[in-house]
């Protein structure tokens, strides 16, 4: 579904990401970790379009994407959530998720005024999605609550379903887990099994180590911007590699 | 739900009724003329509300596009015969045209730089119409003799009938400033002014929106402007420079509230009937106008509208509090 080759990013004199090969594969959980600073963000921002890799290339669907915008990205299948979230504040839930909606909404401008039959057809059918996933993750009762007013934990979810409501065919989740407690991180790894079972494919950056382990089908761990490690679960557990990297040994 | 929408859709007939049928009680040219110029800057201002308050770009040059629609329309319908709806159209079209062209380098700008830009373009035009190429616009001599709107046989030169004119046109531009904003449109606007960021990575292509709201914003305000010069029928540059419009549109805007169909209607009759009262202070009309343009910035920054609101919300908390307590 997704494959870099050889993806780099320098900042300057700085490489973020030094030649790094992935291979995300249809219908799995893959997960990027490593330590802080690790690169994992940068290499995130570049398949989704923030960044374009200055060496090497990302494909998405056997077509290379290198410098494509994220708008037309997500157009294009592929939808995220941000690390630090990133919702429309003064929107209600359920317009965050319409809002997640727009690369599927086909009516333009006069059909909106005009509000013709196409226009309010798709409006229908977007507001009935819209239900359906703010029932996923338990914010139907929220609908109208301005997402800036949400509790923290609820505006990572909001962020998710906003994400997934374009349908994405991959979708990718930039440490959905940060600030939340235990009991929100439990429900949140049935969340992300749940949205694999839908026939999502997940990217997942994460610190949560736990997490990680208990719900990815493989892993790339990345250390100053290298890939250090790939496997799965269990191999990446026992490598030393990985285990020197998080623990600083030598 | 559905209560709440009905109770607003009566108060807002009655309200239409009442304005409707004022003129039979009311009978002062003067009184009309004030509220037509309410009505072309509450056109003229929610047009800048779908841009500022809603897109979240700002302009200080939409004088501007209100002289594109005056000029516009004046001219062709005075050198080419046309009638003045078709004119009014064509005028507005054209300054949507230059909106555009100005929207696609000015929305890659921010806050401060594209205040900069706006009040560039508005000086621009301005420029232009004093020295206009063959001297078309009069310079600062002006147009004379701009023929009057007529409908069906009638002439509408009595401002009381300009005022039918014009209370149908705001009506039929803030329904439509309405549907806008309660659509795809209207959301991907907002998205963008809150988290431009995160509505590109939603898929929402940030500059085709900016330049869209641009050109609704520029065809909503040279309306108005095209509706001026048909009403007053004489037009001269010093009415379209940045002091004597384009500030005063940005002020009716902040005034009334940003982002609401209601607050650049509360806007535009408050900062106009405040300008007209005080006429009778002559020199310190400036002073005591600016002066109370900071006071009212400064204890309702975020405008009338949502002053009001706040204050209901108050109340509604307290009996609710109340209630609670009794029970």
């Amino acid at each position: 579904m997704l494959r870099t080759e050889n993806a780099t990013i320098r900042f300057g004199g700085l490489v973020a990401v030094n030649s790094v090969n992935m291979h995300i594969k249809e219908g799995q959980i893959t997960a990027l970790i490593g330590p802080n600073g690790a690169g994992k963000t940068t290499t995130f921002n570049m398949i989704s379009g923030v960044y374009r890799p200055t060496e090497g290339k990302v494909f998405f669907n056997g077509q290379e994407v290198n410098g494509i915008p994220p708008f037309k990205m997500n157009h294009m299948g592929m939808s995220r959530t941000y690390q630090n979230i990133n919702l429309f504040k003064s929107m209600s839930v359920q317009d965050n998720v319409l809002v997640g909606m727009h690369p599927r909404i086909s009516h333009g401008l006069t059909d909106c005024i005009l509000r013709t039959k196409k226009s309010r057809a798709e409006e229908k059918a977007c507001l009935e999605k819209a239900e359906e996933l703010m029932e996923f993750v338990g914010l139907t009762h929220k609908r109208n609550t301005p997402a800036g007013s949400l509790p923290y934990g609820e505006q990572r979810l909001l962020e998710i379903i906003r994400a997934m409501a374009s349908d994405p065919k991959l979708l990718l989740l930039d440490e959905p887990a940060a600030g939340m407690n235990t009991t929100e991180k439990v429900e949140l790894s049935e969340t992300i099994l749940r949205i694999k079972d839908k026939g999502f494919t997940v990217l997942l950056v994460e610190h949560d180590m736990k997490l990680v382990m208990n719900i990815s089908d493989y892993i790339y761990v990345l250390n100053f911007g290298t890939k250090i490690a790939e496997g799965l679960p269990a191999e990446i557990q026992s490598n030393p590699d990985v285990i020197a990297a998080y623990l600083g040994g030598e | 739900m559905k209560k709440k929408i009905n109770k607003s859709t009566v108060a807002t007939l009655i309200l239409l009724v009442v304005i409707a049928i004022s003129p039979v009680v009311v009978q002062s040219n003067y009184i009309y003329s004030v509220i037509n110029f309410m009505l072309l800057y509450v056109i003229a201002t929610s047009g800048l509300d779908l841009l500022f308050g809603y897109s979240g770009q700002i302009s200080l040059g939409h004088a501007g596009f209100y002289a594109i629609g005056a000029y516009g329309s004046a001219l062709m319908s005075l050198h080419w015969n046309l009638h003045p709806l078709i004119t009014m159209l064509i005028a507005a079209i054209i300054a949507t045209i230059v909106g555009v062209v100005l929207a696609y380098p000015a929305s890659k700008l921010k806050y401060h730089f594209l205040s900069l830009c706006t009040i560039g373009f508005g000086e621009i035009i301005y420029q232009l119409i004093v020295n206009s190429p063959g001297d078309i616009t009069s310079g600062f001599t002006g147009l004379y003799g701009i023929p009057a709107v007529t409908l069906f046989g009638f002439k509408l030169s009595k401002n009381i009938s300009i005022f039918y004119m014009l209370l149908i046109f705001a009506i039929v531009f803030m329904f439509v400033k309405q549907r806008i904003v309660h659509s795809k449109v209207g959301r991907a606007f907002i998205a963008i002014r809150d988290n431009t960021a995160a509505a590109n990575g939603m898929g929402i292509d940030v500059t085709r929106y900016r330049v869209m709201a641009f050109g609704i914003s520029a065809f909503y305000t040279a309306f108005a402007g095209a509706l001026y010069a048909h009403f007053i029928r004489f037009i001269s540059p010093e009415t379209f420079t940045q002091e004597a419009l384009s500030v005063p549109l940005l002020t009716m805007v902040l005034f009334g509230g940003l982002g609401s169909l209601w607050g650049p209607v509360i806007g535009s009759v408050v900062v106009t009937l405040i300008k007209e009262l005080l006429q009778a202070t002559g020199t310190y009309q400036m002073i005591i106008y600016s002066g109370f343009i900071v006071i009212v910035l400064l204890f309702m920054p975020r405008g009338i509208m949502s002053f009001i609101s706040g204050i209901a919300e108050k109340v509604k908390m307290k009996k609710e509090a109340k209630a609670d307590v009794k029970n």
